[in-house]
């Protein structure tokens, strides 16, 4: 049964690769549409220069206490100096010049005249809900510790250390339910670029500082506890992982009236590139239909009807085939971003490893889909057809626009979103985590993306199969 | 004889109320070549969909090789019957060489084995020197050949070939029939469809004349031809065929001894020499007419006779 497949996937893939129809729709257009993107923006890349930024504190000095130290804090005014000092990488150049502004109208206005790329507003609360949100992420990178510290010792019969162990642990747990959510505005105007490069900027300082006030916290009181209780508690600040997505959020405010119109086209990589990957990806779809069309229209599938080929052999080796196209045809758009200089190139292999397994699954995940439409959709119309489909939902998903998405369920710890139905919505978030932003993701905060890709992509194949086998493989008209 | 398939009362209306066949039986035995021959549209390609189990019949049964057409499928005699409809069964972005590798992958057949097998045909159909060539770069004819070359792979016992020398230059329908001849000396039994009557004057053993979905006669090409129209028939081509010219021309003979078809007249068992005399001294009808012959009668005319069609549309 592999080799079968094996075989039906390689000529599958050969006759893909030799079809210029592919290489029109999944490579021409992305590289162009890359290029013309990469030229408009290339400029505002490589020029090194602070942007300009409003900073609206609204925030409110807080106070937390540990043991009997009590700690006041305005994170709001914290972030402000943190944000100031900022250089790029490798230069004394700020990353930000920050102007204090005093009001939303302000702001606005500001934005509106040029003056300011966007404006940072900091809500009232900013710096209670960083206190929780520090509180519940030292909750879980301690917990564990001192549970498994606490059984070890038990288990050693060194019961007094244990219940140190544990007596830690319950005072810990205060920390356990804490709910939050660290949130910071952007007041700008979408179609211009430099708002859109703060955009991204803000995203990437306000995750970095909160993952090392993290640490700082989590440093804090670990020691506070082991001075308590008596006890040794050895982590790593390396394991810090944070579910990025669900704790944070930039809100981007569009101000009123605009006037401002440069070019959309001048979008930010990290939302851009692995969008257009996972774009062209899906544009394969158009490539399945054709050639799944070609062979019923030319009595292929009734003459393959007649061998001794399986469903399952031959719809694996077309899913297959397909996955390969995807790696084929990603390696050269990724190699076209590397040249262009859109990719941060990193020494670890994990992340392009794991890049590798979210294409190709996002691969047959396009050919799965196809086969679905391809078992009800049969006219000359099929191309147009997934090819509406494709764009629309590769637009809806890419993230190049805000469109709610709400959590609908859970399970083990991970949370499915409405929008994860079209799961290669999920292969953007994780390329991005893999390609763009590596100094702040690790290919472990990878995994939950990777694990509803997966378990979608499975969902479709079952879906693909059954249709496909009963309607075309296994029907008699 | 031995029956390699059976077709009982088979009749196909498709859901838009179209009727493509109705109430269709015959034999096809084995090591013979079985033709159906009609004009495009009387439903060979159905009754052909049916013998291999794509398409329902509305009523009535299929057996290939002992087994209902319901089973055939699922059962393994489907692995000794080989199909080529009238559109080539190539993948065309794959070489020659590759599209007959893939079939013969699809059987299963071992690869040491496959590998002569593809060597023989590849020789035999006069394909090696473009093995290595995509098969859409390939002239139609070669494309043809391929497309039969892959039916061979299996080494089926029934072969199955809708209008096989549909759109071909005369050179290539020469040679593709010289194939099927090759076939026939191996013993295969084949199913042949056709519009062509030489092709199945040439090759056929038996011939199942089709019309509007219904088989008129079924008998080997010498005795349809004659039983239905004699040996010879005479032959009126006139430049604009009206009801004056064949009342004229017509006015002697029975009317079961005439077909028209176009702007043409056939006559048979008749006394030629008197008709011609006729047409001859009437001034007329000798303005009138282009061409004149008295012709061995072959399966268009026999055709043309049963349905009072002509088989090419023309």
């Amino acid at each position: 049964m592999i080799m079968a497949i094996l075989r039906i996937m390689i000529s599958k893939f050969k006759s893909a690769i030799r079809s210029k129809e592919l290489y029109v729709y999944i490579i021409g257009f992305p590289l162009i549409f890359m290029l013309i993107y990469g030229s408009f923006a290339w400029a505002l890349y490589s020029e090194i220069q602070p942007i300009t930024i409003g900073y609206l504190n609204m925030d409110k000095e807080c106070s937390y206490k540990i043991g009997n130290s009590t700690y006041h804090i305005n994170y709001g005014e914290d972030f402000y100096r943190y944000l100031k000092e900022l250089r790029y990488e490798e230069t004394n150049v700020n990353v930000f010049k920050i102007v204090n502004v005093s009001s939303r109208e302000e702001a606005e206005s500001r934005v509106g005249r040029l003056e300011i790329a966007a404006a940072i507003q900091v809500p009232i609360g900013f710096s209670n809900n960083l206190t929780r949100a520090l509180e519940s992420f030292t909750y879980y990178s301690l917990a564990g510790i001192l549970n498994s510290r606490a059984q070890e010792a038990y288990e050693n019969g060194n019961y007094e250390e244990a219940n140190k162990y544990w007596s830690a642990l319950a005072e810990l747990s205060e920390f356990a339910n804490a709910s939050f959510s660290i949130r910071i505005n952007l007041i700008g105007d979408p179609t211009y670029s430099k708002a859109m490069q703060a955009y991204e900027l803000c995203w990437k300082y306000l995750v970095s500082y909160v993952i090392s006030k993290s640490k700082s916290f989590t440093n804090l009181y670990a020691e506070y506890l082991s001075k308590k209780y008596n006890i040794s508690i050895e982590f790593s600040n390396e394991t810090l992982s944070l579910s990025i997505e669900q704790s944070f959020q930039v809100a981007f405010h569009r101000i009123g009236g605009g006037g401002l119109k440069e070019s959309f086209t001048k979008m930010y990589f990290a939302i851009l590139v692995p969008g257009q990957i996972i774009q062209s990806v899906m544009m394969s779809g158009v490539s399945v239909i054709s050639m799944i069309y070609v062979e019923i229209e030319r009595r292929l599938i009734e003459r393959i009807k007649l061998t001794k080929v399986s469903s399952p052999e031959y719809i694996g080796g077309v899913l297959l085939s397909w996955g390969v196209v995807a790696l084929f045809q990603s390696t050269i758009l990724l190699l076209s971003a590397i040249a262009l200089g859109y990719v941060t190139l990193t020494a670890d292999i994990t992340y392009y490893f794991l890049s590798i397994v979210v294409i190709v699954t996002a691969g047959i995940l396009t050919a799965s889909f196809s086969l679905t439409v391809a078992s009800f959709v049969r006219s000359e119309i099929s191309n147009a057809i997934i090819m509406i489909m494709l764009i629309t939902l590769s637009l809806i998903i890419a993230g190049y626009f805000p469109i709610p998405n709400p959590i609908i369920g859970e399970l083990f710890g991970v949370k499915f979103a409405a929008l994860d139905i079209a799961p290669w919505r999920r292969a953007i978030i994780a390329l991005r985590k893999l390609l763009m932003l590596t100094s702040i993701y690790t290919p472990i905060d990878v995994l939950p993306d990777l694990l509803i890709l997966f378990l979608w992509t499975i969902i479709y194949t079952i879906i693909s199969f059954i249709t496909f086998s009963l309607m075309i493989l296994k029907k008699r008209e | 004889m031995e029956v390699a398939i059976s077709v009982r009362n088979v009749s196909k209306v498709y859901s838009n109320n179209i009727r493509a066949l109705s109430k269709v039986s015959f034999d096809v035995y084995k090591s013979e070549i079985f033709t159906l021959l009609g004009p495009n549209g009387a439903g060979k390609t159905t009754l052909i969909r049916i013998i291999i189990g794509q398409l329902e019949p509305s009523e009535g049964e299929v057996y290939v090789l002992g087994v209902s057409g319901r089973d055939f499928l699922k059962s393994d005699v489907r692995l000794k019957v080989s199909y080529v409809p009238q559109e080539n069964i190539i993948w065309r972005n794959l070489t020659v060489e590759e599209n007959l590798y893939l079939i013969g992958s699809m059987y299963k057949i071992p690869r040491r084995v496959l590998k002569e097998k593809v060597k023989e045909l590849l020789i035999d159909f006069e394909l090696f020197e473009v093995r290595k060539r995509l098969a859409h770069k390939l002239s139609g004819g070669m494309e043809r050949k391929l497309s039969i070359a892959m039916a061979l792979i299996n080494d089926p016992e029934i072969l199955i070939l809708d209008e096989p020398t549909a759109g071909l230059d005369p050179r290539a329908r020469a040679s593709m029939i010289a194939s099927i001849e090759k076939l026939k000396k191996l013993g295969k039994t084949i199913l042949l469809t056709t519009h062509i009557v030489e092709e199945a004057e040439r090759l056929s053993d038996r011939v199942a004349i089709i019309n509007y979905g219904k088989i008129i006669d079924i008998d080997a090409p010498s005795n349809l031809k004659t039983k239905t129209c004699g040996i010879e028939v005479l032959e009126l081509l006139f430049k604009e065929l009206n009801n004056e010219i064949l009342s004229k021309v017509t006015s002697t003979i029975h009317e079961k001894n005439i077909a028209r078809a176009g702007d043409k007249i056939v006559i048979k068992e008749n006394n030629f020499n008197e008709v011609i005399e006729n047409i001859r001294s009437n001034e007329y009808l000798s303005s009138k007419i282009l061409a004149l012959s008295v012709r061995k009668s072959n399966l268009e005319d026999a055709f043309l006779f049963l349905t009072g069609r002509f088989l090419r549309g023309e």
